[in-house]
Formats: C-alpha cells, structure tokens, sequence
C-alpha cells in the first residue's frame, strides 16, 4: 500500500493523486458506505463525494491518522448524512419493506451472488452497529482505539460491540450448519 | 484486551465483493466534478464581520454596475414554466448556511413558496437538530423549477418535507429547492430533481459545512466519568432466600456518559454505562457465591442507580430477569436468574432452543416478560417490515437450569 505523508503538508490535491487515491481507496470507500447503508445507489453517491470531499478538504487533513482512516471518516459522516436526510430514511424504509415482504429483493440476490464468500451474507444480516464494528476489525484490521476515534465511542463499547458482533456471527453460523444439516 | 480473533476472520479478507464497483466511470465523474470547483474562485475563510463587509460591498458593485435583471437566478420570470436552468451545483455554490432571507431572495429570486408548521408532541420532547420531524416548529420556502404547463404544484411538508415528489418523480415539476429557515436565517437546505439516474438529492446543511476533524474527538467520556460516579451494585434481585447483586468487577469501574443524541435507543440524557460485571448471589442463609461473569456489558438506563431485576413467582423457583436497557428499537436483551425454593441456592438460566442453549433472549421493549400460570410469555421483537412478531412460552426447568420453549405463537 503506497503511503500518503506528504499529504499532510499540502492545501491541494493535484488531479494525478486524485486519481491514485480513487484507485488506491476507492473500492475500500465503496465498501465501507455499502456496509453502512447496504443500498448500492447510495454507496456509489457516498463514495464519489468522499473523494471530492477529500479533494476539497485536503488542508484539513493532519496526518495524524491514516489517509485511509481519514477517508473513512469522510465516509462515515457523509453516510450519516444521507441516512439523517429524511429522503434516504424514506426510500431505504420502502426498500425494507419490499425486501420483507418478498423474501429478499432482486438486488440483495444479485449482490449475494457476487460475494466472494457466504460469510458476507450473515455479514449484513447484523444489526448496524455491530456489523460496522466488525468490519472495521476483522477486514480492515483497524486498532481498536482507531476504531472507537472514527466511531466516536470509547475503547470499552467497541470491545462490547465486537464482542456482540462476534456471538451474534456465531449463531449466524451454527444455524447455517443446522440448516444445512 | 486479550483478543483471539475467530477463524472466520480469515474469511472476511477477501471481498465483499468479486467485482469494482468503484469503477472508472465513478472516477471520472469525481474528477469532473472537482475540475469544475478547481476553476471556481478558492473560498477562504473570513470572520462573519469581514464577511459581511464583502458581501456588502460586493451587492453595492454588482447593484449598480450589473442590469437589475441578471441579479436573481433563475429570473423569476422563468421558474413555473418551461426548462429551468437551475442545477445542483449552482445550489451548492451559491446557497450558505445563516444567508438573510434578502440575500437568498437576490439570487434565488421572490418566487418561493412560504409554509411553516408548529407541531405540539404528547410527551416531553426535545428537537433533534438533524431531524426535521423533530421540530417543535417547521419554517420552510419552496422554489419551483421547470413546472410543466397546467401543472399545479402540491406539496406535503409533513410527508415529504414540502417537496411535490410525486410531480418530481412524474416529471411534471423539473426540480425543487426547500430552505429551511431558523431566526430568519438559512438553517439547511435540500435540492432534489430527476437525473437519467433517477431521483438526485442535494443537501446543504451544518453536516456538510462542519467537515469531519482529522482527529474525531473522543467522547466527552473522561468530562462525563467525574459527573456519574461508578456504583458498588448496578443491579438488585431481592427475595426473602437471598439477594442478586451485579457489580463491576473487582479492580475495575463503570465508565458512564450520556448518549449524547436521541434516538429508539434512548433520549440525549439517558446513560450509557459499559463495564465488566460480575453477578453474586447473597444467600440469607449465609456464603455468597459468584452466578455469572460479563464482560463488556452495555447498560442504558435513564439514571445513575442501581436497576432491580423482575421476580417472578414459579412452583419451584423464584425467577429473576435482568434487563440491562431500559429501551431500544427493536428487542431487549434479557437473562434470567433462579433461586431453587426448596434448597435456597441460585443459578443462571439459558433459553432452550432446539438442540442450543441461549444465554440470554429478547423481548419487545413495550411489552415486558409477564407471568401466566407456571409459564413466563416473552413478546419478541418487532422489526420494520415485518407482520407481527413471535410470542413464546416458557417454562423454567430447575434441574437443567433452563428456559424450556413450551410452545410459541405469531402475534399481530
């Protein structure tokens, strides 16, 4: 993974890093607003403002954690905005109806189908708080005070989280293996 | 904290996905975008007082050396009829955040549409500033843009927010802007209009203005500690046989603050309280002894004291059940606790479920744990989307130490 120190000193980013910075964090971006929102509309317009938000906002950044982290941030609060704006909380609302009501919609089987692993659908199957947690440990690898600086919570209610997350995971997946007998 | 990471972790390495989905496509459209800033004039940071003065002097140049007719954008005479020229980025870029009603009638023009609502709520209430049904009072104006000949504009502030989606979505109305005024000032604002993509919303508010820190702050945790001392005893089961008390572990303290935002978890007042647990049993008899061990227990309640446990009367055994949040979305977790009437000795009861031994279940947050006859009924949870929910009967199995599922049923 290439580093980004330098960015700490500038006020602007050229359109060249720009680029690398989309390649390098684009998809991890991506992921992380699909993680949060599950709504593939709203990840893709969550992760295109990220980096012109980055882009816009480079002077803010210090240094002092991960460009990646940074990113994440970004992420996170503009997710957070989208799901406070009544609009988002509206249509994601109908979405959860209509998947409730048929099983699941087309666009959760067509996402399913292009995991990598079944282990991402019990992934999403936790509740928000928890499924974010998790992610940031076990896919990211975020240290656990990175983690509860870009969650805004303390050390103590990560652990409790991922600790829910993981119990949660596991009966996710004993019932797998019942099912599947 | 001693961490032994799952074997399924390794799992989660690769993926989620087997495709990009941050393809080219979504670069170049960023890329776009931020050539199109990099061209506008950089905007720095003035104090509101050189800010003003600018903008004072600005309007007096433009006031007299450009015609009265380019001053507003769209003219008004071009919103309710025809294409409009209004974009999203011309909102972005021109619309501010405390911006005098006069300012935004010299750019947007005079052609909105006011309303305002007050709403009186039945219970105690405080606005959430992020939440506009939260708000005791709603002062709005509506601009319309590109309006189909014929077409007349209804709006619904308290379903939509003031938009006309579905004249939006029908294509009769071309787009919409919605300011939100507070104390006469430009509080937020949103942009919404139909794009080959479908519907598109702008938002201007103090969530895009107040750009995330580098460096979060912490939770105000460490203010907050001094504030909510930590208790000796966090939860009580009393019964003639003995007492329950949940403490925090020896050598260890409560961390406590406030959740700080209101939400179906709790009010902004109510307490977090997190910290590793151990739950004793008291016995009159004489001796205590050590029930069960938590670990990174999360506790909401809407006061620093300690929480009393239910009892419940069975034949053989006095059933105590340990709420530790008060409220939450959906479901409450829950554990139940025994004391064997006959020997006065005390254990943790799991859930039966199928071949699998819960150690703890969930039950609605507005209908609690009851008692019928010698079964304990626990509602589940309610989720959006859902018909109803899943009522179970248990029934307390002293020699197993377990909740035996007698029978469930769906409920309404």
């Amino acid at each position: 993974m290439l580093t980004r120190d330098y960015l700490k000193y500038v006020s602007d980013i050229p359109t060249a890093t720009l680029q690398e910075l989309m390649e390098e964090h684009g998809q991890e971006v991506w992921n992380y607003a699909y993680f949060l929102t599950k709504n593939v509309d709203m990840s893709d317009d969550i992760a295109q403002d990220v980096f012109l938000r980055a882009f816009l906002h480079i002077a803010s950044f210090r240094g002092q954690s991960t460009v990646r982290t940074w990113l994440f941030s970004i992420t996170r609060n503009t997710a957070i905005n989208y799901r406070k704006n009544a609009f988002f909380r509206k249509v994601t609302l109908l979405e959860w109806i209509h998947s409730a009501s048929s099983a699941s919609s087309a666009e959760e089987q067509y996402m399913s189908r292009t995991f990598t692993d079944t282990i991402w659908q019990l992934v999403l199957k936790l509740p928000p708080k928890y499924r974010e947690v998790l992610v940031l440990d076990a896919k990211y690898e975020l240290p656990l005070s990175e983690i509860a600086s870009l969650l805004r919570v303390s050390s103590g209610t990560v652990k409790s989280r991922l600790h829910r997350a993981r119990s949660k995971m596991k009966e996710f997946m004993k019932e797998v293996e019942r099912r599947e007998g | 904290m001693k961490d032994n990471k799952p074997e399924w972790y390794a799992r989660m390495k690769r993926g989620p996905f087997e495709v990009t989905k941050f393809d080219s496509e979504m670069m170049r459209k960023v890329e776009e975008r931020a050539l199109i800033d990099r061209i506008k004039p950089r905007k720095k940071r003035f104090s509101p007082w050189a800010a003003a003065v600018a903008t004072a002097i600005v309007l007096i140049g433009v006031y007299f050396l450009v015609p009265k007719s380019s001053l507003s954008y769209p003219d008004t005479q071009e919103v309710g009829a025809g294409k409009s020229e209004m974009t999203a980025e011309y909102v972005r870029e021109h619309l501010k955040i405390g911006m005098a009603q006069e300012d935004v009638k010299n750019i947007f023009g005079n052609a909105a549409e006011g309303q305002s609502v007050k709403r009186d709520f039945a219970q105690p209430h405080q606005d959430d500033p992020n939440d506009m049904r939260t708000w005791t009072a709603v002062d709005i104006w509506r601009y319309d843009y590109g309006v189909g000949e014929g077409y007349s504009v209804h709006s619904d502030l308290e379903k939509d927010n003031g938009f006309d989606m579905p004249g939006i979505e029908n294509g009769n109305i071309e787009s919409q802007l919605v300011i939100v005024w507070k104390d006469n000032k430009v509080e937020r604002a949103f942009y919404k209009y139909m794009s080959s993509k479908g519907l598109e919303s702008t938002q201007i508010g103090p969530a895009i203005e107040d750009f995330p820190d580098t460096e979060p702050p912490i939770s105000d945790e460490a203010k907050h500690d001094s504030e909510y001392p930590s208790l000796e005893v966090r939860a009580i089961g009393e019964s003639t046989l003995g007492k329950f008390e949940l403490r925090p572990r020896k050598g260890s303290a409560e961390k406590i603050q406030p959740l700080g935002a209101p939400s179906c978890l709790g009010l902004d007042t109510d307490l977090t309280i997190t910290g590793d647990y151990e739950l004793f049993f008291k016995a009159t008899a004489g001796g205590e002894s050590l029930i069960q061990n938590y670990e990174a227990l999360e506790i909401i309640q809407k006061e620093n004291k300690a929480i009393m446990m239910q009892k419940f009367d069975f034949p053989k055994v006095e059933l105590y059940l340990f709420i530790p949040r008060y409220t939450d979305c959906h479901g409450l977790e829950f554990y139940a606790y025994g004391i064997d009437k006959k020997t006065g000795e005390a254990s943790a009861f799991t859930f039966q479920e199928g071949d699998n031994a819960i150690p703890y279940w969930t039950t609605s947050p507005m209908v609690l744990p009851t008692q019928l006859d010698d079964q304990l009924v626990v509602e589940g949870g309610r989720f959006a989307g859902t018909d109803g929910a899943t009522r179970y009967r248990f029934q307390p199995d002293l020699n197993k130490h377990q909740m035996m599922l007698e029978g469930k049923e769906q409920i309404p």
